[in-house]
């Protein structure tokens, strides 16, 4: 009997706490734990290139077009027109050939969800510098790759094998600026007088566009052109990683397509 | 006995009472939904009168309409605005589709790195040299006097636009306990194999002196609470110096005594009231009509099936109310704790490939990292990204890359129908 009263107070007892705990306004008094460490992340597995990447031979890129384009476009020649190099400034190794689009598969290659990106360099939205107030243009209208244009294809290098890695898909086609005596080189003192220093060493595409010369570069979000004044280039930082034998089959210029001058 | 048989009823019947305090306290901890709604529409006239808050109450003095009312007011030169600045209310730059949304609003950013490498603020000079900014890699794209204007100095070789950025649904995201993000960034390597791993950093809280708390606001994730986040835009944006940002950016022009946001008769400041707009909002909503569709729930699937949420988190829950957060300074409320949100973001850095090489309140290892943009809303948005240089939400996709690269990898791989389906998610956002 006794032991029995005893577990009905303690049942008053829990029921009381319980019962104000439930009717208490007031939120519970709690506090965000500190942490201790300013700052938390852990290492990726993608890690910065030693060594610059060997130029690649004449089937790696016919591979590496295939893998990401499967058979949309054509690369021109036996031996094909490539350029490696840092192009975006991610230190990691990337390719540029030049293609042209499969006249059959012109539908999958302009399609509003196709892997790529197809920009046109020398219409390339470039924040003008110094200006006080920078008003961006109208959203531009897509572009789309015609029948039969030569084409600059630039993929995006992903960790140390860079355009080699399977996993390096980032990829885009530029219209109207497949020119004449490609190469691999450094931004001129005329470009960074233009768009300013980049933030982080980078390569440029050197090339010759209707008679003029000038480089393809990498703003930050997309490629632009910039029509270069008669100066000497710096040397370029990864001779070795341009394919020398592509130089002589760059000897025949390729033709602009129509519009491409203005 | 008979005393006894009654003691026992009385027991019975608070037994009952025992069940039903036990259910009121599970209850009130059980994590529920939070409220969405594009509900502060921007009026001409009668400023928030329109609008509903989340439910969160209100210090004394303060209601939602007025908060909205101050968020949206402009300062002018006859008051506290500049001498430099960016816009002349908050409103400006945030107020698609309703205030407190996005805008096509960019600000500059510029700076340079020294021979280590190491990202370094500008010393903008003004006033035909006669005075500097010192520190400082905004640049104001304004100025009450021409003497004030700021410049790009030739020597800032680093140049970045950045997109202004949502605040609705704000006041969820600040009741995210750190050490919450923290965990879903120790979890990113496991679930990614290595290659995901966000950043978590801490970043000073300036109503509470010398505490920090996990980032969470802004592309560097450079505030942690909405009243430092409202300060440090009350001043580098509007030029208003306020308790928490004592000193203006420079004197060139300047007519009015610092700090020049000061208690009004509710006894709070602008600052404040901006922190109760935005913690009082609610969520951004799904479009639910179009989430209900099978192409988009279908999206939705494919949405994590191949990764996109490892980062872009569809769901966390906020702390618990009562929790007392911002190094002291702010205790979780009623109407924001214990909530499931959907931003669709974890409020981390990360490396995508995009980074735009500033440093703010992080380790130098941030310069090229940005803080996951919350997707909710996302269909609002007519240009993507932190410079808002993407127009598609397909090329929006395909910028991603280093960290994200595996996961872009799955998207290139899937078929068209898959991709349009995970458009239509992401439309449905």
């Amino acid at each position: 009997m006794k032991i029995c009263v005893l577990a009905h107070v303690k049942l008053w007892l829990i029921g009381s706490v319980l019962l104000l705990m439930a009717c208490d306004a007031r939120p519970n008094r709690l506090a965000e734990k500190p942490i201790e460490s300013q700052v938390w992340a852990a290492k990726t597995a993608v890690v910065a290139p030693a060594v610059p990447s060997p130029p690649p031979t004449p089937a790696e890129i016919y591979d590496t077009v295939t893998r990401v384009l499967g058979t949309n476009v054509v690369v021109e020649g036996k031996k094909p027109v490539a350029l490696t190099g840092d192009f975006n400034g991610d230190s990691f190794s990337d390719l540029v050939v030049v293609v042209t689009p499969e006249s059959n598969k012109l539908a999958d290659i302009n399609g509003e969800l196709a892997n790529w990106q197809i920009q046109a360099p020398r219409r390339a939205y470039v924040p003008p510098r110094s200006a006080e107030v920078a008003v961006l243009p109208n959203i531009p209208r897509p572009e789309r790759v015609k029948k039969g244009e030569p084409l600059l294809l630039v993929i995006h290098g992903d960790g140390p094998s860079g355009w080699r890695d399977p996993l390096a898909r980032q990829t885009y086609l530029l219209r109207e600026v497949a020119g004449d005596s490609l190469e691999v080189g450094k931004p001129s003192a005329a470009l960074i007088r233009d768009f300013g220093q980049f933030p982080s060493a980078r390569d440029v595409i050197c090339e010759t566009l209707g008679g003029i010369p000038g480089v393809i570069y990498w703003t930050g979000a997309s490629y632009a052109w910039h029509a270069e004044e008669q100066e000497t280039r710096p040397k370029p930082r990864f001779d070795s990683a341009r394919n020398s034998t592509d130089r002589q089959a760059r000897s025949a210029s390729i033709a602009l397509p129509a519009g491409s001058s203005h | 006995m008979r005393r006894f048989g009654s003691l026992a009823r009385y027991s019975c019947a608070f037994a009952l009472v025992i069940a039903v305090g036990t259910m009121s306290i599970v209850y009130s901890q059980s994590p529920t939904q939070a409220p969405t709604g594009f509900e502060t529409p921007t009026l001409e006239n009668n400023h928030g009168s329109a609008s509903v808050s989340n439910g969160m109450t209100l210090p004394a003095g303060e209601t939602f309409a007025n908060a909205q009312d101050i968020f949206e007011e402009a300062d002018g030169v006859d008051g506290s605005l500049g001498p430099v600045y960016n816009a002349r209310g908050c409103v400006d730059c945030h107020q698609n589709p309703v205030t407190g949304g996005i805008s096509q609003v960019t600000e500059l950013r510029v700076g340079h790195r020294d021979v280590f490498g190491n990202f370094v603020n500008p010393t903008i000079v003004i006033n035909n040299g006669a005075n500097s900014i010192p520190n400082r890699s905004l640049v104001n794209d304004r100025a009450i006097c021409p003497q004030a204007q700021e410049r790009v100095p030739g020597t800032e070789n680093i140049q970045a636009l950045r997109a202004s950025l949502n605040v609705l649904g704000d006041g969820f995201v600040e009741a995210i306990d750190s050490n919450t993000l923290l965990a879903i960034a120790r979890n990113q390597p496991i679930q990614s194999g290595g290659r995901i791993a966000g950043e978590f950093i801490q970043v000073p809280v300036l109503e509470a002196p010398g505490q920090i708390r996990g980032g969470r606001f802004g592309w560097k994730n450079q505030q942690a609470s909405l009243l430092s986040f409202s300060a440090d835009a009350y001043l580098n944006e509007q030029g208003v110096s306020s308790r928490l940002q004592p000193n203006d950016i420079t004197s060139v022009c300047k007519n009015t005594a610092d700090p020049e946001d000061q208690n009004d008769s509710t006894g709070m400041a602008d600052i404040d009231h901006f922190a109760n707009f935005m913690r009082a909002t609610k969520a951004p909503p799904i479009d639910a009509a179009l989430m209900a569709t099978t192409a988009a729930q279908q999206g939705k699937q494919i949405f994590s099936a191949i990764g996109c949420s490892i980062c872009h988190v569809p769901s966390i829950t906020t702390a618990p109310a009562g929790t007392v957060i911002n190094g002291g300074a702010f205790t979780v409320p009623a109407a924001l704790g214990s909530r499931v949100i959907n931003p669709y973001s974890d409020f981390l850095l990360h490396d995508v490939g995009t980074g735009d090489g500033i440093v703010q309140n992080g380790p130098q290892d941030t310069a090229n990292k940005l803080r996951t943009p919350p997707l909710w809303g996302l269909r609002t948005h007519s240009r993507l990204m932190h410079d808002l240089q993407s127009t598609t939400r397909n090329g929006a996709i395909l910028r991603h890359g280093h960290e994200a690269a595996g996961v872009i990898s799955n998207y290139q791989s899937l078929s068209t129908t898959q991709k349009n389906n995970l458009i239509t998610f992401l439309n449905a956002l």
